[in-house]
């Protein structure tokens, strides 16, 4: 099904935290990110090399930098801050980077050279102390999760060159852990498994639809997927994943409902993610097991398990598609340099 | 005697009220600069000396040994589990000394009313905070290159397939369900390994079975059962065992059991030896050469070490006579007596 092809070199290890590898779509660099400890590495093509004369080129064709999180602290030195997930988000004018931190949220511009918005926390009287989970919806406004429960939304300029604060949007009671949009949904989750459905409305407000309790695990990772293939009743049918402790869950997006459970992993899973154009979903787990799974979405959804393999000896951490078809993917691992990269042959 | 005040030196040092006090207040993770100046203090407050080369030597030790604790661990509660074995470990080792104890009772208290009542996803950022600590640190370790849990390249080697963790199914379902709740299809898949239910649920209690193996003592595991009461039971306990009651209930065992805990504390011992071992180096050529890779990396990150050329061999008339004092079975400064060594190049 999917052949392991030679790895990229990360040069330096992946940290251990949940949905530690992102894609850059949008850019034809088809660069690539994961987090090492309080820094952004980020792989760029190496056709980027105009816009980094001062980067070299590595053998297997790629440019290295890292966008590194430090703040000034109390005694005038500088501290570094952990990032706790790095993602691009998806905009009308285009991508930006964003960090998510112990401190506080950076957004740059896509190749993270531009330092466009700073948020810290503590200036406003916010008990934040992390932030987590980092999702674009309606292409004008950046959602990110906090450790208050409450989701930090922004607005961004039509030509991405101003990021305003807009409003903490309210409905968790833990720490959010992810946050992923379809639409104009908005899923997040929480420390405690609870799953929230919020919808965007007229591009400027944010309303509950549903609550989904969880059962005081975690649900780290959350893909959100709207299946293309016509249901019977006429309308799209969308579901979005979670996991608890080794398990994905499907549930419907429309309602809440739960569609479906896969006992699919021994271990946590730290990814997830769903090529858009084909329903394919890849899991990955500290079991050290990359698994791929099929949905399809016809008058009822049908799920398969099409692909497994173990890295031996790896944690892994971070899962992406390289296309909207599923045809390749990449996977990160706690503590290794190394982006494992499977292709259909 | 002496055994027994070194133990407890270290043990009251490193579990001195206020330094726990400080130790539960929140706080940011420690760099690894500031680690090792604790480890050094505390494994310099009793008598026993380290030169910088052994030094190093067992701080990677136990820095790696923690690392796979905390890597293996298959929840976060795990965590929990982990440092009860440690608490445990410590309590065998000092049994018969009430100060001691009643400490570690309190110790037990305050770990417990903090990181107990810690929910699943709060320990799930303790544990990656940990592994951000140990991120890069690869230093082989042999009795882990031995028993097969670490590869040649510094990863550990992680159980494919096996027990997987309290309250979580073996993978290789599929349920779907209708817009009713009712099961639509179920369907099975191969998870590729053989996986099982966990059967039971480690004890948190003050005293009470953990579970996880993890972080009872690695080196137990090469000790042969010195009892002959329980010869035959303790066949059939795990390779990670710890120290059993019986083991320490006669005054004999004891104080081998205790001497060899604190050797293997620092090095891979033998404990069908009376003598006291610590094993650091295999020769002194090996002992020029060890470069400690958390050391170096430590330096490398802009720290500057005072330097203690403790690789100089010097006679120390002080240190003879703690020698004496520890070797109590009189064995004498035997060609074989690895701790000799190790004081006289203090």
């Amino acid at each position: 099904m999917f052949a392991k092809q030679k790895s990229i070199n990360g040069q330096v290890s992946a940290s251990m935290l949940h949905n530690n590898l992102a894609v850059n779509f949008k850019s034809a660099k088809n660069s690539l990110l994961f987090v090492h400890k309080s820094a952004a590495h980020l792989l760029c093509k190496a056709d980027a090399v105009k816009d980094f004369p001062d980067c070299e080129v590595t053998a297997d064709g790629h440019i290295h930098r890292d966008v590194v999180c430090k703040v000034p602290s109390a005694n005038q030195q500088i501290s570094y801050v952990l990032i706790l997930q790095a993602d691009w988000v998806e905009l009308t004018h285009g991508n930006m980077l964003v960090l998510a931190t112990q401190k506080g949220i950076k957004m740059y511009d896509e190749l993270g050279s531009t330092l466009i918005h700073w948020h810290g926390f503590g200036a406003g009287g916010e008990s934040i102390v992390f932030t987590k989970g980092i999702a674009s919806v309606g292409g004008r406004t950046i959602c990110i999760g906090s450790s208050s429960g409450q989701i930090i939304a922004f607005s961004v300029s039509a030509r991405g060159e101003i990021v305003k604060f807009e409003e903490y949007v309210a409905g968790h009671k833990h720490s959010i852990t992810a946050v992923a949009a379809e639409g104009d949904k908005l899923v997040s989750a929480d420390e405690n498994g609870d799953i929230v459905i919020h919808r965007h409305v007229d591009g400027t407000s944010f309303k509950l639809e549903h609550t989904v309790p969880g059962r005081g695990i975690p649900c780290n990772t959350l893909a959100v997927w709207k299946n293309l293939i016509v249901a019977e009743n006429s309308y799209y049918v969308q579901i979005f994943i979670r996991y608890s402790n080794g398990e994905l869950r499907l549930y419907s997006l429309s309602n809440g409902i739960l569609l479906g459970v896969i006992d699919a992993h021994a271990l946590s899973i730290n990814a997830v993610h769903i090529a858009k154009d084909s329903g394919r979903c890849v899991s990955v787990s500290e079991d050290s097991y990359v698994r791929v799974w099929e949905f399809q979405s016809g008058s009822s959804l049908e799920v398969s398990h099409l692909f497994a393999e173990s890295i031996t000896d790896h944690q892994l951490v971070g899962a992406r598609f390289l296309d909207a078809a599923g045809t390749s993917f990449a996977v990160t691992a706690y503590d290794s340099s190394e982006i494992f990269v499977f292709n259909q042959p | 005697m002496s055994v027994i005040a070194v133990l407890n030196d270290i043990i009251s040092t490193m579990f001195n009220k206020r330094y726990m006090d400080e130790i539960f207040k929140p706080q940011e993770l420690h760099s690894k600069k500031a680690m090792r100046t604790v480890f050094d203090r505390l494994a310099h407050a009793s008598i026993m000396r380290l030169n910088a080369a052994s030094m190093d030597k067992l701080y990677d030790l136990m820095t790696m040994a923690i690392k796979y604790q905390v890597t293996l661990c298959s929840q976060p509660r795990d965590l929990l589990l982990v440092t009860l074995n440690h608490l445990d470990g410590i309590r065998a080792m000092v049994h018969n000394q009430p100060i001691v104890i009643s400490t570690l009772d309190s110790l037990y208290h305050s770990f417990m009313d903090l990181y107990g009542k810690m929910q699943y996803g709060e320990l799930q950022t303790v544990r990656q905070c940990l592994l951000t600590f140990f991120q890069d640190m690869h230093v082989r370790v042999s009795i882990f290159l031995k028993e097969g849990q670490q590869n040649q390249s510094g990863r550990f080697v992680l159980p494919r397939g096996g027990t997987v963790p309290m309250g979580s199914q073996v993978p290789g379902k599929i349920v779907l369900y209708d817009q009713t709740g009712e099961v639509r299809q179920r369907k099975q898949f191969h998870p590729g390994s053989t996986y099982k239910v966990a059967q039971k649920e480690g004890s948190l209690d003050l005293t009470g079975d953990r579970v996880t193996k993890l972080g009872c003592n690695m080196y137990s595991t090469h000790k042969p059962s010195e009892t002959t009461t329980s010869g035959v039971e303790s066949k059939k306990t795990s390779n990670h065992r710890t120290l059993t009651q019986a083991e320490l209930s006669t005054p004999d065992p004891l104080a081998k059991a205790q001497l060899d805990l604190l050797s293997h504390l620092i090095g891979s011992g033998s404990a069908s030896k009376t003598s006291f071992r610590i094993n650091l180096f295999n020769n002194d050529e090996e002992e020029e050469n060890y470069v400690s890779p958390v050391a170096n990396q430590i330096q490398q990150e802009g720290t500057e070490f005072v330097e203690i050329d403790a690789r100089k061999r010097t006679k120390d008339k002080y240190l003879d006579r703690v020698m004496g004092e520890m070797n109590i079975s009189g064995g004498g400064a035997s060609g074989d007596d690895d701790l000799l060594d190790l004081m006289d190049q203090a």
